[in-house]
């Protein structure tokens, strides 16, 4: 227990030991300063929610420290002004994930900064409640239940985070004016899961985030206003889950490639905007023509696919998504497009792939918090390049 | 003979059952999603079902997530029964024969605050029934 303003600098990154009983360190006193340390052993309490440190002031510093064997990780409790910055929080693999606590686990706490932390084997990564005004950056959330849970907390930034290997990537619930900028949501792919959940969200921005290899990319219910532009899409099983709750969405110059399923609409339709201004998105599979070359579809683009209408139906067809027969029925739905229109169209598609500048960093499971990046949009791109020519070509 | 027997007997109890209208809670498996919040149910203690006319189950990972799927809903038929989950012995109980305890330092998944019991003794400070609960 930290009582009274102090700085605490481990040298040679010494071990803080807890008792296995209550939190390892809490500091209720301002302004201290807490860096270079090991902290283990805290107790296993989940509704005391004992954790490696505990919060409950502000102003503090908590830097460096490498947390393992603790319940919930670094826990701020109606603690606003603090700084969070390259902690590495390793939770108890060997419990459930319902019966572990969150890794980095914030509320009623505002203004805090999160910067290039890491959280694995915790319950949920990030878990954020009635907190506004938050900046998240490049922290890397891998191996848990939620990457980031998060529920009515307005006007917080997510920028250059990582969120894999997840049973879902990103919950956003109950919250407006958030704005999700380059960050990573890939291969998150528990049951029923998501990249990316909007419930209940509005005016949020959503910019330049890779979406890749998830069972639903981007899945939204009754979130208003938001715009999504110039994010990435790929890979997924499902690009977009839509719920008709949603209204007045933006989605504009988003790269969707290799989908299986480019959306899922449920309800009757939406009034989701496909374009703007600045023109439509980029659809692998648009098969339309540029006659006046500038760079938009003449023809529009139906956003549809075959087997969101047996799936609307007969939810359990999912499971043979990726089966040729249903490959087979995709290509056969393309030819003789008769068993459903669709009611959202593209009106003015990208001819080709918008070029994203964003460098993200690769997915790899080192304890470093120094980050390797990598070019890993640039292949994309290449990829779809690729693909974009090929068909052409034919 | 025998076989047929049994199962006929089986048969029988089982629209004797259904007669009688005792409409039983149906368990949580793993994988199950919140029918409100679209979240996994993890923490067993916290949740809720609505068993509906038509027997149609739907499952909540926190007894809010539930009441505000019921104000949300169009669907205002009076369901078969609806069941929550005594947080001491996580066992199903009739919402009608619960009590609640609601508080906002109780970290629910949803952040609801909202647990049930069986047993009354349990509740220091107010209890509520169920007819009592706001979203």
């Amino acid at each position: 227990m930290i009582d009274r303003p102090l700085t605490i600098e481990g040298v040679g990154s010494p071990t803080i030991k807890g008792t296995g009983k209550g939190s390892v360190i809490e500091i209720t006193a301002d302004n201290c300063i807490v860096s270079g340390l090991k902290v283990e052993a805290s107790g296993s309490d989940l509704v005391n929610e004992d954790a490696g440190i505990l919060l409950r002031s502000n102003g503090n510093t908590i830097a460096d420290i490498e947390m393992r064997d603790i319940l919930f990780g670094i826990y701020l409790f109606h603690s606003s002004n603090n700084k969070i910055v390259r902690n590495q929080i390793f939770g108890r693999p060997e419990l459930e994930s319902g019966a572990r606590g969150g890794g980095i686990h914030v509320w009623n706490s505002a203004h805090n900064l999160f910067e290039d932390n890491v959280v694995t084997a915790a319950r949920d990564g990030m878990y954020i409640q009635n907190s506004s005004d938050n900046t998240f950056r490049r922290n890397r959330v891998f191996d848990l239940r939620y990457g980031l849970h998060f529920m009515n907390s307005d006007d917080n930034l997510f920028e250059e985070n990582v969120f894999y290997d997840n049973i879902a990537g990103a919950a956003i619930m109950y919250s407006k004016n958030i704005v999700l900028r380059r960050n990573t949501f890939v291969h998150n792919r528990g049951f029923s899961s998501f990249g990316i959940l909007f419930q209940d969200c509005r005016e949020c921005t959503i910019e330049e985030n890779l979406v890749l290899d998830n069972a639903v990319g981007l899945f939204l219910e009754a979130s208003l206003n938001s715009t999504f532009r110039r994010n990435t899409i790929a890979e997924n099983d499902v690009a977009m889950e839509i719920f008709a709750s949603s209204e007045n969405n933006t989605f504009t110059e988003n790269n969707f490639i290799n989908n299986m399923s480019p959306l899922t609409m449920i309800g009757r339709t939406s009034s989701t905007k496909w374009t703007s201004d600045r023109g439509g998105n980029y659809w692998d599979d648009y098969d339309g023509y540029d006659l006046d070359t500038d760079g938009k579809g003449d023809v529009a683009h139906p956003i549809h696919n075959i087997f969101e209408y047996l799936e609307g139906n007969f939810p359990r067809v999912r499971i043979y998504l990726n089966s040729p027969a249903a490959q087979a029925l995709v290509a056969a739905e393309k030819a003789f497009p008769i068993l459903k229109g669709s009611n959202e169209f593209d009106r003015r598609p990208l001819m080709s792939p918008v070029k994203i500048d964003t460098v993200f960093p690769p997915r790899e499971t080192g304890g470093s918090a120094k980050w390797f990046l990598l070019a890993f949009s640039a292949v994309l791109l290449g990829v779809s390049f690729a693909v974009f020519r090929g068909g052409v070509a034919r | 003979m025998r076989k047929l027997r049994r199962i006929g007997s089986l048969a029988l109890f089982f629209l004797a059952a259904c007669a009688a209208g005792q409409i039983g809670p149906v368990p949580i498996e793993d994988g199950d999603a919140c029918s409100f919040c679209r979240m996994a149910i993890s923490e067993r203690q916290f949740a809720a079902e609505i068993i509906k006319a038509d027997e149609a189950v739907l499952k909540f990972d926190d007894i809010a997530c539930m009441l505000r799927y019921q104000a949300r809903s169009e669907d205002k038929s009076e369901p078969a029964a609806i069941f929550v989950t005594d947080y001491d012995s996580k066992e199903w109980i009739r919402a009608e024969d619960a009590h609640f305890m609601r508080s906002e330092t109780i970290k629910t998944p949803m952040g609801g605050g909202i647990i049930a019991y069986r047993d009354r003794s349990k509740i220091q400070g107010d209890s509520l029934r169920f007819g009592d609960l706001k979203p």
